[in-house]
């Protein structure tokens, strides 16, 4: 099934570069154009592949090994995409230390599989300050690279 | 000679030798971290490197991936968890010898091996690749499309489990790298309409993206590492120098295992992940005590250390040379050598030959402070850093991510394509879709772009263009390494074949 789904996905990522084409230099489409039509033949030659895996009762055992070494349940993944998508969405507005340390904490206390108490909560949010602000002054003091500040300054 | 002695005089400045110090500390503590592997690290570091000297920068990398092959032995060895997949080998018998309390023979086994080996990778790196460089002055145009083809077939040697996967990787890489503005003639493609991305996919946020962010994600939804610290050994009575006098009355294994490493680390696609099990394997065959392999036998770890240490300075060559990266790790170096404006080939030899130089003797450097680092503190290192919660380490990791995403353009856009494509790197690893292929074609694919087209403009005035790809003597070699890039891993298939034969049988012993 995974195979499936992922030829499809592929194949509609081909689709939307293939409505893109748009080319005035000579020449400069050749590898675009030769990666699109591998790309979507590859994609079409998995899809095949996942349908005849399909077809054949109880086949797929790649997918079943891929699946015993990486077994991430899809709670537990999703709050780790969510808790990495929100950083990114909080870090223009909140600043890069503010960001750094609330999401740091959060992390650190959400991979907690004990009871979280307020001296917990503490020693998480002190881990992450130091994390945060060793690596922001680093950054900011030593390599003079500007970090983004609360308010989205 | 006189770019030699500069690079010489280079590396005995203080800032390089204590950046070759904090780079083979820093390498080792990241080799160590199970999970973490070299290329993430190296990963991570390039944003540190922009604020220094290209030479600088690539002085702190090199030690970084030197250092960190060899921390790999750490978790091999203690808990049987080899921190990069160069170690494999050395958990064959490290873990059995930690079992049997030799811990400590196996450390010193370890560390021996990665010197010698590391050594031996950097004879190889300077007596070769001058004389490569020079060569690579006869290219033009449709010789670098060759090359970057060439690079490219190293994805079939990559693909782990389906090459049809790999291909898929690679393709999708080639596809990712044609974003933005054409190499040559400037057309704008594939931006979906988001004017950040008229610069192409950023290089550095994807690397990091597509190495760092998966591994983050698992941390953070497992909430722990995939391996936990296993009980301890218990102490030995021999001192290390004995240990080492005795490793070193039989080093017809430690030369054989470091020559094997460096010639496997020059082929591109094939690296230390391969190179320490043919060692491994090669030892094992010539041994005269084959019996005591499977139940901790330390020629086995010197095999395998010695071997992926010298992939080190073999894979460089490639590297520097032709701009073949021939492991993921050395796609990462190549990335900062473009970043830095230097270009791999002759050019860097002419141009910035002490640079070359002072990289070289880097790693040679890096390759000595391995012994009193990891002899001495190692062992500290290595519990201290495995002994980290994964409830710091996940958040530590993440947020060095982001910095170091954001850092080269200081765009959150940035981030947040490091993100999407970290997020899209899992489940294409989920479903066996490795990132090694995407990252080649990322890296290569404007290379051959930027030869296909340019070859072609520049024979207009032959009747048939395309003709000057395939007539060229040089031309004609390189189509025959492509041919071979292909064959090769399907003789190498063969030959794993019976490496996995013996390890079953090993693991059967062991149970």
């Amino acid at each position: 099934m995974k195979n499936i789904i992922t030829a499809l996905g592929l194949l509609v990522l081909v689709a939307s570069f293939v409505v893109q084409r748009d080319y005035r230099f000579p020449h400069t489409n050749l590898l675009p154009d030769a990666s699109l039509v591998v790309l979507g033949v590859l994609s079409v030659v998995l899809l095949v592949q996942g349908l005849r895996q399909r077809a054949l009762a109880g086949a797929a055992p790649d997918d079943a090994a891929v699946d015993d070494e990486e077994a991430v349940g899809l709670w537990d993944l999703g709050r780790a995409v969510l808790l990495m998508a929100a950083w990114v969405v909080a870090l223009p507005r909140l600043g890069f230390l503010a960001a750094g340390i609330a999401f740091c904490t959060l992390i650190s206390l959400t991979m907690r599989s004990e009871r979280i108490t307020p001296k917990a909560v503490l020693m998480d949010a002190a881990v992450a300050t130091v994390i945060v602000l060793v690596l922001y002054l680093s950054f900011t003091q030593v390599l003079y690279v500007r970090l983004p500040e609360l308010g989205g300054q | 000679m006189g770019d030699a002695l500069q690079g010489l005089v280079d590396l005995l400045s203080p800032l390089t030798l204590l950046l070759v110090l904090v780079g083979t500390v820093a390498g080792m503590a990241i080799g160590a971290m199970p999970g973490l592997s070299a290329t993430m690290g190296l990963a991570l570091l390039v944003p540190f490197t922009f604020a220094m000297d290209p030479g600088a920068g690539l002085v702190l990398l090199g030690a970084f991936y030197m250092g960190a092959i060899y921390g790999g032995s750490f978790t091999a060895i203690l808990v049987n968890a080899p921190g990069t997949p160069s170690s494999i080998a050395t958990a064959f018998e490290g873990y059995r010898m930690t079992k049997q309390g030799r811990s400590e023979e196996a450390i010193v086994a370890a560390t021996l091996g990665s010197v010698v080996g590391g050594l031996v990778g950097v004879l190889f790196l300077l007596f070769l690749a001058p004389p490569l460089a020079d060569f690579s002055l006869r290219f033009g145009p449709q010789e670098y499309f060759w090359v970057a083809i060439f690079g490219l077939t190293i994805i079939i040697g990559m693909s782990t489990g389906s090459v049809l996967k790999g291909l898929v990787g690679g393709a999708l890489g080639v596809l990712l790298g044609t974003v933005g503005i054409a190499p040559v003639g400037g057309d704008v493609r594939f931006t979906f309409g988001e004017p950040s991305l008229q610069g192409g996919v950023p290089l550095v946020p994807a690397l990091i993206g597509l190495f760092t962010v998966p591994e983050v994600l698992k941390l953070i939804a497992r909430r722990s590492r995939e391996f936990e610290v296993q009980p301890g050994a218990e102490a030995e009575s021999r001192h290390w120098t004995r240990m080492t006098t005795d490793l070193l009355r039989k080093p017809v294994n430690l030369v054989r295992s470091s020559v094997i490493g460096a010639l496997i680390g020059i082929l591109p696609g094939a690296g230390g992940s391969v190179a320490n099990l043919v060692a491994y394997n090669e030892a094992k065959r010539a041994s005269k005590e084959r019996h005591k392999y499977g139940h901790g036998a330390v020629e086995g770890v010197v095999a395998a250390e010695s071997a992926n240490n010298a992939t080190v300075g073999g894979g460089f060559i490639p590297t520097l040379t032709l701009g073949v990266p021939g492991t993921p790790p050395d796609a990462i170096v190549l990335g900062v050598l473009l970043l830095q404006g230097l270009r791999p080939g002759a050019d860097l030899f002419t141009q910035s030959g002490d640079l070359v130089y002072t990289f070289a003797f880097a790693l040679a450097l890096s390759a000595l402070m391995m012994a009193p680092v990891g002899l001495l503190a190692g062992r500290a290192l290595q519990r201290g850093v495995v002994l980290l919660p994964a409830r710091y380490l996940a958040p530590a990791i993440a947020v060095t991510s982001i910095v170091g995403a954001y850092a080269i353009r200081s765009s959150v856009i940035d981030v947040a394509i490091m993100v999407v494509l970290g997020v899209l790197a899992y489940f294409l690893g989920r479903v066996g879709v490795g990132v090694a292929p995407i990252v080649l074609g990322l890296v290569l694919g404007p290379i051959a772009e930027r030869g296909l087209v340019q070859g072609l403009l520049v024979s207009t005035d032959h009747a048939l263009p395309w003709l000057t790809f395939f007539t060229r003597p040089l031309s004609i070699v390189l189509i025959l390494m492509c041919v071979a890039g292909i064959v090769w891993p399907m003789i190498q298939n063969r030959k794993q074949a019976v490496v996995t034969e013996m390890v079953a049988e090993a693991e059967k012993d062991r149970a």
